[in-house]
């Protein structure tokens, strides 16, 4: 990592300071007007609910999606990753190397729209349960390859070492590798969460109330496109902020921990 | 105990290994030299099942490898590698006794104390919680020794046991070795240094171009090769 210089710290602190006081002054001079926006779209007109239930909504389909992509990213991985001649497997590991290229090669878009209106035209339950499957499906044809990455990053004689000592096959990927291979997929598998949770926004193509589907409902009741909108676009960057920095941590404990 | 039959190995059209011959009786400690390139590695490995022959079979204790049955021999022939191979994200101790553990050979605590008599024998036992990165090549070299005999093998492999080590630390490990070999247990190891070969091997194999050019004692290898090869070798090792 590149150290921070003074001279940067110190161009970085007054830019921030500057633009704090910027925005001190703006709010000083036109508090009212802001306060009266902000209040006439997000109190008077009773429609904060829906924005709550897009925010859970959004949070709901970003974590159960990255979990069950998570395990289905693993599951495609090993697979691919087998040397077995067993035929279930190598016909398994065809339909893994498929649908690893479907969902790779196609928009997240294009596939929450066939897997609604197409694969399941005649459900009728809610859609942010068909939206948290598309995110699912999409996010473990990603997974799969950030931890084919991180299994590839183990060397070879992990492998050997382990299957030396008489341990299967198995319990080697189990307890040796994998472990080792979540460890150096860490990083991607953290953006891999804050994509999922930007790309999520799409979800109102299908219906589903997420959050940016609430900020726009609420656009449509008070036609202030600007108010709403705006605090739109600060509400993603501060969760994502959020995100960011707990990953940080995250990681920081996860590497604190291996080199102990 | 150990039987290679007409082994052959390739690696594509690379032909690592040809027709080898090969038994190892209870109690030897050999030692495999060689230019590098000969083939020891790969000898080594096959032995361990790691490298299957695409000719011939390895029999170890009256059993041919296969697929199958190749965990169960690994256990009772466990092997040392050249990189020590510690799994970094477990301590040392948990290194140790993951196999035992795992394979049921040893309930968790007998494994523990298993693992602390063994850190013990090789002057290691204030490491036992420590992780794999804040040990020196040589104390690496010792927990994986460690490692390999908390299976209770009748058979260990070393690869190079000594060539990704400081100077230094090469005479820890080899005293370690030593011990090992004095106590019977059954020894083949692919090594670079002679001396070490001379006083603890009762029998060296010198590997070169995928076969074994010479296999005796080591006053006979070393002193009266009958193998031009191997003198041209042992002289060239000499003078290094």
């Amino acid at each position: 990592m590149v150290k921070t210089t003074k001279k940067e710290k110190i161009i970085r602190a007054s830019l921030i300071g500057g633009a704090l006081l910027l925005l001190v002054i703006l709010a000083t001079i036109y508090h009212e007007s802001v306060w009266s926006a902000l209040s006439a779209n997000f109190l008077q007109s009773g429609n904060y609910w829906k924005l709550l239930q897009g925010l859970g909504n959004t949070f709901l389909i970003t974590f159960v999606a990255f979990i069950t992509g998570l395990l289905l990213g693993t599951l495609v991985c090993l697979i691919n990753e087998s040397r077995s001649q067993n035929t279930v497997i190598l016909i398994l590991k065809q339909i893994a190397k498929f649908y690893v290229l479907l969902f790779r090669g196609t928009p997240v878009v294009v596939q929450l729209l066939i897997i609604y209106f197409i694969l399941f035209a005649s459900y009728s339950g809610p859609a942010v349960i068909i939206a948290t499957m598309a995110f699912a499906l999409n996010s473990g044809a990603y997974v799969s390859e950030y931890i084919r990455g991180g299994i590839g990053a183990v060397p070879q004689g992990q492998m050997e070492a382990g299957l030396s000592l008489g341990l299967p096959y198995r319990t080697v990927m189990a307890k040796i590798i994998l472990p080792q291979a979540f460890k150096n997929a860490f990083p991607s598998l953290g953006n891999e969460l804050i994509a999922l949770i930007k790309e999520t926004s799409v979800a109102g193509f299908i219906g589903a109330l997420d959050l940016t589907q609430g900020f726009r409902q609420l656009a449509n009741v008070t036609y202030d496109f600007t108010t709403v909108y705006l605090v739109m676009g600060v509400t993603y960057f501060l969760i994502v902020m959020g995100l960011t920095a707990l990953l940080s941590r995250l990681e920081r404990k996860v590497f604190k921990n291996a080199n102990a | 105990m150990l039987t290679l039959e007409h082994v052959s190995v390739r690696f594509g059209k690379k032909e690592v290994l040809k027709d080898i011959d090969l038994t190892v009786e209870k109690g030897e400690v050999v030692a495999i030299i060689g230019p590098s390139g000969a083939g020891k590695s790969t000898l080594i490995k096959v032995m361990n099942g790691l490298v299957t022959p695409y000719e011939g079979k390895v029999v170890f204790e009256g059993m041919e490898m296969n697929s199958k049955n190749a965990g169960a021999i690994r256990a009772k022939e466990t092997m040392v590698f050249q990189q020590f191979e510690l799994f970094p994200h477990l301590s040392v101790l948990e290194n140790i006794t993951l196999a035992p553990v795992r394979l049921h050979h040893l309930g968790k605590k007998e494994a523990n104390l298993k693992a602390m008599a063994l850190l013990k024998q090789v002057g290691l036992q204030e490491k036992a919680d420590a992780m794999p990165d804040a040990l020196s090549g040589g104390q690496k070299q010792r927990v994986a020794i460690a490692r390999a005999l908390a299976m209770d093998p009748d058979m260990v492999l070393f690869d190079e046991p000594t060539s990704a080590l400081d100077p230094e630390m090469v005479k820890e490990v080899l005293d370690v070795k030593s011990a090992l070999a004095k106590v019977g247990m059954t020894i083949v190891l692919v090594t670079h240094e002679i001396p070490f070969a001379k006083k603890i091997a009762t029998r060296v194999i010198f590997v070169d171009e995928t076969r074994i050019v010479e296999d005796g004692r080591p006053e006979k290898v070393f002193n009266h090769p009958s193998s031009p090869r191997v003198k041209d070798f042992l002289n060239k090792v000499a003078f290094e």
